[in-house]
């Protein structure tokens, strides 16, 4: 196993270690947690966690991929999610998406191949007075305009790439 | 001060203390922690203010408190001074000098940061004159933007856990009665009487039973769950500790959708400190009554706001629903006696125990008794949330507390309740507000979302979006559902790109009503409401389309073309340098053009024109 | 204890805790419900087995599928109606988009009069004909190998297995979900010593009397387990297990 494997696995049991009961009803739970130490749910750590609760790997699969919030792709460094709530859809939403995924290069739900940036859509965080609202890194903008979406985009694009 | 209260008596010791404490020092300077307010850099804000204060000496004589949503969102970062209420909008960390300068040590207002009224211009300074607040009868509100959500000492002096203690002298019966008098219907959507709901689990067989809060809040475009658990969790707590008591539960759960850390932050906060304090865990306030909270997350998906999806959820499975033949108060939680409710159900609770079922019957109309909190979004002067009675009209939300239409245009519908809502046209603003009526008018009260369209929203285009919306959160077990919101999705698609026919109205009036007669849960028979709704009050637009390959409200990109007035352009050339496609043409200060084929409908051009010179047909 | 409840107006017996599907028709009623298998739990997925009931007291009838509605006294179901035609040839509509050709769905559209599809059928199927009924996975769960997942919600579930491997590695090849699947969706292919089913290339194992396939060795090793017999005994096929058995009897001073 390689040395970034055994780290893995180890904090994949520290975290399983914070549910002693093993009852598969935390599996929600558990996927949080690990998402959260892994960036998104990686193939071992879901095995792991079938193991431990005494699941099928095909049953936490199932359930890990019903969920819009569990990842088990990589990530990109960045992440820029435009909120498709009702009352940014009608403030302009659906534009921005596109835009978004035109200077990005991937479609919605994707990740750029240098793992640079995500880009995802989300329907409403619940900020609507602030609509049409992008986020960047979990951090909110509002009243996002085309020019300083794109902006912003450029600037996260541009972050990875040398001088 | 912290330490576990003994019984009731101490718990009205400490909140004496703590009031005088508090009214030895009224002067407070109370910054807006909600979601929306910290977006545009409230938590700077309220570091500047903190220093500005501590650099004049005053940290003894001005309390700094960062606290839950003020519902005014729009006009975040909010500060307001107590005690006199003076509300500050749009505050920036550069304004925090003058602000303790010379507001709150020489009692002069800052102008500018003022609430201007969008429709007469006047300033106000008095957050209860504002006419967003003034139309309000804010009770669950009420102390979100006053308390500390973190402190408990906040909600102790401000008579949090009373009720709690209340309802220990009276007994489960009767709070049980109480809650059943009281008229209270769920506010989370199915507007299920609650104290009925309550009964039977209480008389379910058993003796492990569970009370919920349901805080999937999945609506797009309602954000009062939010609010409530981030700005108050306590009162949340409250409610659901007297529920536990009536029903005889002794372990309850707040399930939290995931796009909402903030909130999880603030309850988890507040549940630790509340069993520090004795409110929670064995022997509340000295009494036979042991209960605690879990607070679970979700993964993120809408159809767990369904109460049995959201229990496959809580016990780790997909978020599917079953058919409920026996009801979840008999069957819930691992096949025990379970009690869900929505947040704001349970906020109304402890106001309820301290009040009485008759001051609450007062309030709000028959059948519908109380208030209940919109989310009043969109195209909408004053954006933010709302707390009315039920009964106001749709006319007076939306230009009594929303003060009307921005710039000038005509108000063209209300989209209600949701994605299992509909939306209602101009004359039907009279509609009183409440469970029953709506549903007559053909949409429904939901959560409690209200999201204003004026002339440039196209009602197709909206009924295309909540198909999309819903056919994505479709958990996928039925086919009507899955298949035919899919379908329905489709065929609005055909009519919004220009190959509609009638026949593709005629199809899709057929599909729905399959969609609605065979799906499983309420997902599914009420996702069609949004197009039914909208091609019964707007149908004379859907024929446009169809007929005419014409979009009206000049949204859908397919019937619109993007051109360049000569009259109004001066040639300035940004929107050439703008454009994505390259598809603008023209020489500096000569009157630009479009080239139709090359030009992709994305907007950039009317977004950065300064002479309004871009039209849209 | 046995329910008496009324179908098409007439009074059916049936044991308490059947569902209503299952009296209709052991009542002689044929109500399509592709989802259905008795030995597993009911999900009503396909939505074809509608049915109109009414609860005894009540005045106003319901539309609802009938495989997961259990039977009660009382209960007056119709199995045939127009609303129910109408909603059962939609719903077939939209399983004839995921599964064009599926006997089972040509048949049920001869019956009901559909003639033209409606919707164009589906092109990105991960697996072509699925209706996502999840009787596979039903059926591999309560068989206790639960080597398939419905993976992802919505218009884009499908049915595969885990991390999205070429291979089902819990698969003991028993060939279950393959019977139970209504549209004969899942392939499975045999040669003389392997099987090869949801990616998997699994050895079989052959009667040691007459060499027909029994079953994979995986499979059988996976029933022994579980049964505490030992796997020789399972190297027999039911064939010759039952001359074998007849022979004995037959043969005197045994």
């Amino acid at each position: 196993m390689s040395e970034t494997q055994t780290t893995d696995t180890s904090r994949v049991a520290v975290i399983l270690a914070r549910y002693p009961r093993r009852d598969p009803g935390d599996l929600v739970n558990i996927l949080h947690d690990l998402q959260a130490e892994l960036r998104y749910l990686t193939e071992p750590a879901m095995q792991d966690a079938a193991s431990y609760l005494g699941l099928s790997p095909a049953q936490v699969y199932g359930v890990a991929t019903f969920y819009h919030g569990f990842h088990t792709e990589p990530r990109g460094e960045h992440t820029c999610t435009v909120c498709m709530g009702t009352a940014c859809h009608v403030r302009g939403a659906p534009r921005l998406l596109e835009q978004l995924e035109r200077d990005a290069g991937v479609p919605a739900g994707g990740t750029t191949p240098d793992l640079s940036l995500t880009v995802e859509e989300v329907s409403c965080v619940g900020a609507c007075a602030l609509g049409p609202l992008v986020l960047v890194d979990g951090e909110y903008h509002g009243h996002m305009t085309g020019e300083r979406l794109s902006r912003l985009v450029n600037e996260l694009l541009d972050e990875e790439r040398p001088a | 001060m912290s330490g576990r209260l003994a019984d009731p008596r101490a718990l009205s010791r400490q909140r004496e203390a703590l009031a005088a404490a508090r009214e030895a020092r009224p002067r407070v300077v109370a910054v807006c922690g909600g979601t929306g307010c910290r977006a545009q850099g409230a938590m700077k804000v309220f570091e500047a203010l903190r220093a500005e204060v501590g650099a004049h000496g005053a940290d003894h004589t001005v309390g700094m408190r960062a606290t839950g949503c003020h519902g005014f969102c729009e006009r975040g970062p909010l500060v307001k001074l107590l005690p006199e209420g003076i509300l500050y909008q749009h505050v920036q960390i550069t304004d925090a000098a003058e602000i303790v300068e010379r507001t709150l040590l020489r009692g002069e207002l800052v102008e500018r940061l003022l609430y201007e009224d969008p429709v007469t211009g006047e300033r106000y300074h008095r957050e209860d004159d504002i006419a967003f607040y003034r139309h309000q009868q804010r009770i669950v509100l009420r102390d979100t933007g006053q308390l500390d959500p973190t402190s408990i000492d906040d909600y102790v002096a401000a008579g949090g856990y009373s009720a709690l203690a209340r309802a220990l002298e009276m007994g489960p019966e009767a709070v049980l009665e109480e809650v059943k008098r009281s008229g209270l219907r769920g506010r989370g959507g199915a507007g299920f009487p609650a104290g009925r709901k309550w009964e039977a689990c209480r008389n379910a067989p058993g003796d492990l039973k569970y009370v919920v809060c349901n805080a999937d809040e999945g609506d797009p475009g309602a954000f009062m769950d939010r609010s409530i658990l981030e700005g108050n969790p306590h009162c949340v707590i409250e409610g659901m500790a007297i529920g536990a008591l009536a029903m005889e539960a002794r372990e309850g759960y707040v399930y939290v959708r995931q796009e909402y850390p903030l909130a999880v932050e603030h309850l988890t906060v507040a549940l630790e400190q509340a069993r520090e304090r004795g409110l929670l865990g064995d022997a509340i306030l000295g009494s036979g009554l042991s209960f605690d909270i879990h607070v679970s997350r979700g993964g993120g998906a809408f159809v767990c706001g369904e109460a049995s999806a959201m229990m496959a959820s809580l016990e780790g499975r997909r978020g599917v629903p079953h058919r409920r033949l026996i009801h979840l108060s008999e069957h819930g939680l691992w096949g025990r006696p379970t009690n869900v409710n929505n947040v704001e159900s349970w906020a109304n609770i402890p106001h309820i125990l301290l009040n009485g079922a008759e001051w609450f019957r007062a309030i709000g109309a028959e059948g519908s008794t109380g208030t209940k909190i919109f989310s009043l979004v969109g195209m909408v002067n004053n954006t933010g949330l709302v707390e009315a009675p039920m009964g106001m009209t749709l006319r007076q939300i939306i230009f009594d507390v929303g003060e009307g239409i921005p710039d000038g245009k005509a108000f063209k519908a209300v989209q209600t309740g949701g994605p299992s809502g509909g939306c209602l046209p101009a004359d039907k603003l009279d509609v009183p507000v409440d469970f029953d009526t709506l549903v007559a008018e053909g949409s429904m009260m939901g959560s409690g979302g209200m999201i204003v369209m004026d002339e440039e929203t196209c009602m197709v285009d909206v009924a295309k979006y909540f198909l999309r919306f819903l056919a994505s959160e479709s958990c996928g077990n039925c086919t009507s559902c899955r298949d035919g919101l899919t379908c329905l999705h489709d065929l609005l698609g055909d009519v919004t790109e220009g190959r509609g026919t009638r026949e593709t109205i005629a199809l899709i009036e057929e599909l729905a009503e399959t969609v609605q007669a065979t799906s499983l849960c309420a997902l599914g028979t009420s996702a069609v409401n949004p197009v039914l709704s909208t091609l019964h009050y707007f149908r004379e637009e859907y024929l446009a389309h169809v007929d005419d390959k014409r979009c009206p409200a000049g949204v859908c990109k397919a019937l619109i073309g993007f051109s360049i007035d000569a009259e109004r352009c001066n040639g300035c050339t940004l929107c050439a340098v703008r454009c994505p496609q390259d598809a603008v043409a023209g020489e500096k200060k000569q009157p630009h053009t479009i080239t139709q084929e090359l030009c992709i409908k994305c907007g950039i051009c009317k977004d950065v024109c300064n002479r309004d010179a871009v039209l849209v047909q | 204890m046995d329910v008496e409840l009324i179908i098409d107006e007439e009074p059916v017996t049936a044991p308490d805790g059947a569902s209503v599907l299952e009296a209709a028709r052991r009542a002689g009623r044929d109500i399509p419900a592709l989802c259905h298998h008795e030995a597993v739990p009911a999900i009503a997925s396909c939505r074809l087995c509608l049915v109109e009931l009414r609860r005894p007291g009540r005045d106003w009838t319901q539309l609802t599928t009938a495989c997961d509605y259990p039977v009660s006294a009382g209960l007056e179901v119709v199995t045939d109606s127009p609303q129910i035609r109408k909603h059962r040839a939609m719903n077939l509509q939209l399983l004839l988009r995921r599964a064009p050709d599926a006997p089972v769905l040509r048949r049920l559209a001869a019956r009901l009069d559909v003639k033209e599809p409606l919707f164009a059928p589906v092109t990105d199927a991960t697996l072509q004909d699925c209706i996502l009924c999840e009787l596979c996975v039903r059926v591999c769960s309560t068989l206790g190998y639960n080597a398939l997942a419905a993976i992802g919600r919505g218009g884009h579930k499908h049915i595969g297995p885990p991390f999205g491997q070429a291979a089902a590695l819990d698969c003991v090849g028993c060939g279950s979900c393959r019977e139970a699947c209504p549209t004969e969706c899942i392939a499975m292919e045999d040669t003389a010593t392997t099987r090869t089913i949801w990616g998997r290339t699994l050895e079989l194992l052959a009667c040691e009397r007459c060499g027909r396939t029994i079953t994979t060795k995986a499979h059988a090793a996976a029933m022994a387990a579980e049964t505490d017999l030992p796997v020789k005994s399972s190297e027999l096929c039911e064939v010759c297990k039952a001359r074998i058995t007849s022979e004995r009897l037959a043969s005197p001073g045994r």
